[in-house]
């Protein structure tokens, strides 16, 4: 696997908030590749004048009325958290802000 | 607004001259602002949009991203999103997509938020301030809201998920803004403007309107520099403060005091007033923006957008210029009874109710306006008051006719704005109906008379003014209900002097 290949492989990686060590990278390597290799086809396929897909199927303006319903449930959803604190959710200190 | 005086900068107009070099510089702003939509419901589930409930409590498996769920669009949040487009001169794309922007955060549950990327659902439209420039807007596109980290209690950071989901329109200008005072009027026209069309309650103390500055500075003449984004301003104050701050500093590190300003964001420290990086902006590919498999095409059509166009009510800049013109009101009284839609819906009613646009002018801004700003009325609302636009109109046929005066009317008025009793009953309820009977009126101007001779005298000697001292007697001995204008005349008769 060429050097910018690799690179492109850590930077999704990392995208992914996923850590490669070496010899991890140089397993993925040439998985990563094939994928690569396959989306080279689908990008090779001359699609002038071929609107793009916007859905996977022919539905549009599903919509649904503005009416308030029940939240929850509660326990269930932060009882899948690893980290409960009291109603919130508990995650590793984060410092600064999301977008 | 005046122009703050910076040191080592002179200001000519929007230019910044710095004394060092003597470059004259030019600011390029241009402002993003998320406004959150006044919908009942998230914009892709049914938990309720409400601000200040407990933590959590407005969650369900659609918003905190549990797999298997799939987001609905709320019908509402659409017909909101148009109607701001709409009221801003703005193109509705006939069909719009929702995109996936992905990041990794801990209040983004699914780890990408839905957002519209390549094909917003409008496009165009502008804004003209105060100054005259006309602010364009490039696009306005719908999105979720994230959630709420909470970073300053004990060990971990604590994420609330109720705003997770919110509806949002996200406007982006044009570059077309170089100085703060612009900038701030650009966001209260538009702030004005969402509150008026019921698109979005815009509080920035709530978080339901927050902006965002792009903003860079050039050498006069020169190409445009590298932009640096302020996130997340929560008022208007703040983006002014921030836009002034930063521009020094920039043209500052262009001229080589610090590093080059690089692209990135910045936070704005509100008690210090300066800005500081947040984080290197990372490249849009970054995002991997792609369309929302979840979520089909919307379309708009044109019966669709002509629905919501005559959704729209009369806008606040028309109604003042229509108060000036055809009312006769000042620019500021226009401007007072059109701040809020309620005060001039309430205005007009009252206006055509009673035929007197001045009068009901005047007794909204210097009476009603001022009383519910004080605590002794339960309303905070003119709406919320029992005193309704017909009972103003009475009101003041009763002035008119001579019924009541002025300071009887006032009674009248504060009474009408705790009980909602008619106009006419208070008159009779208080005893201020105006006493009009000569008989009485000279009885009561006889007797002010007695032991005044020095006053009496002042006023022979051509000092009618003085007669005032005396018609003071009378509206005391009257309590208040004498018309002043007849006790004027009969006191002057009386002394002998006539005008």
């Amino acid at each position: 696997m060429p050097e910018s290949k690799l690179d492109l492989l850590q930077k999704t990686a990392e995208l992914a908030r996923l850590e490669l060590n070496d010899e991890q990278a140089r397993a993925l390597g040439p998985q990563f590749d094939a994928i690569l290799a396959h989306f080279e086809i689908l990008a090779a396929v001359d699609v002038e004048g071929v609107p793009p897909t916007r859905g996977a199927t022919d539905l549009a303006d599903v919509r649904r009325q503005d009416l308030i319903q029940e939240s929850g449930p509660f326990e269930a959803l932060l009882a899948n958290a690893p980290d409960r604190q009291g109603e919130h959710y508990g995650v590793p200190k984060t410092i600064g802000e999301g977008e | 607004m005046s122009v703050s005086q910076v040191a080592g900068f002179r200001r000519e107009g929007t230019e910044w001259i710095s004394e060092s070099s003597g470059t004259r510089w030019i600011p390029v702003i241009g402002l993003e602002v998320h406004a959150q939509l006044r919908t009942m419901t998230k914009l892709f589930c049914g938990c309720a949009n409400r601000f200040g409930a407990s933590p959590n409590s407005l969650t369900c498996s659609v918003c905190t991203g549990q797999p298997g769920t799939l987001p609905v669009l709320n019908c509402d949040a659409l017909e909101l999103a148009v109607r701001a487009a709409l009221a801003i001169g703005a193109e509705v794309a006939p069909t719009s997509k929702f995109d996936r922007k992905n990041y990794f955060y801990c209040d983004v549950p699914k780890n990408y938020q839905i957002t519209q990327y390549d094909m917003p659902y409008c496009s165009g439209g502008s804004i003209t301030v105060p100054s005259g420039r006309t602010v364009r807007l490039n696009r306005i596109h719908m999105e979720e809201d994230a959630g709420k980290s909470v970073h300053d209690q004990g060990d971990s950071t604590l994420v609330d998920l109720n705003r997770a989901g919110v509806p949002l329109i996200e406007s982006v200008t044009e570059a077309d803004l170089d100085n703060a005072e612009d900038a701030a009027a650009y966001l209260s026209a538009l702030r004005e403007i969402l509150i008026y069309t019921g698109v979005s309650n815009a509080d920035m103390e709530k978080g339901e309107m927050r902006c965002d500055v792009n903003i860079s500075v050039h050498p006069v003449g020169a190409p445009w520099r590298t932009k640096v984004e302020i996130k997340n301003l929560n008022s208007i104050s703040n983006v002014v403060a921030s836009i002034e701050h930063e521009i020094p500093r920039q043209i500052a590190a262009w001229e080589g005091v610090g590093p080059d300003p690089v692209q990135e964001t910045r936070l704005f420290d509100a008690e210090k007033g300066t800005t500081r990086t947040m984080r290197s902006k990372e490249g849009e590919a970054d995002y991997r923006y792609f369309p929302d498999p979840d979520l089909p095409p919307l379309t708009a059509s044109p019966a669709f957008i002509e629905e919501q166009r005559a959704a729209l009510p009369e806008l606040p800049g028309a109604r003042r210029a229509r108060y000036q013109a055809e009312m006769g009101l000042s620019a500021y009284d226009a401007g007072v009874l059109t701040a809020a839609r309620d005060v001039a819906d309430f205005f007009e009613a009252a206006a055509r109710l009673s035929g007197r646009p001045k009068e009901a002018a005047n007794w909204i801004s210097n009476e009603i306006l001022r009383a519910l700003s004080d605590d002794e009325y339960e309303a905070q609302l003119i709406d919320e008051l029992p005193l309704k636009p017909f009972d103003l109109a009475d009101l003041i046929g009763l002035v008119d006719k001579g019924t009541l005066h002025m300071s009887g009317a006032r009674q009248v008025l504060r009474q009408m704005m705790k009980s909602g009793k008619a106009a006419g009953e208070l008159v009779i309820e208080l005893g201020l109906e105006q006493v009009q009977d000569d008989e009485q009126l000279e009885a009561w101007c006889a007797e002010a008379l007695v032991g005044r001779e020095a006053v009496i005298e002042q006023v022979r000697g051509g000092k009618t003014k003085a007669v005032g001292s005396l018609m003071g007697a009378v509206m005391q001995a009257s309590a208040g209900k004498a018309n002043p204008q007849k006790v004027r005349e009969i006191l002057l008769r009386l002394i002998g002097t006539a005008e």
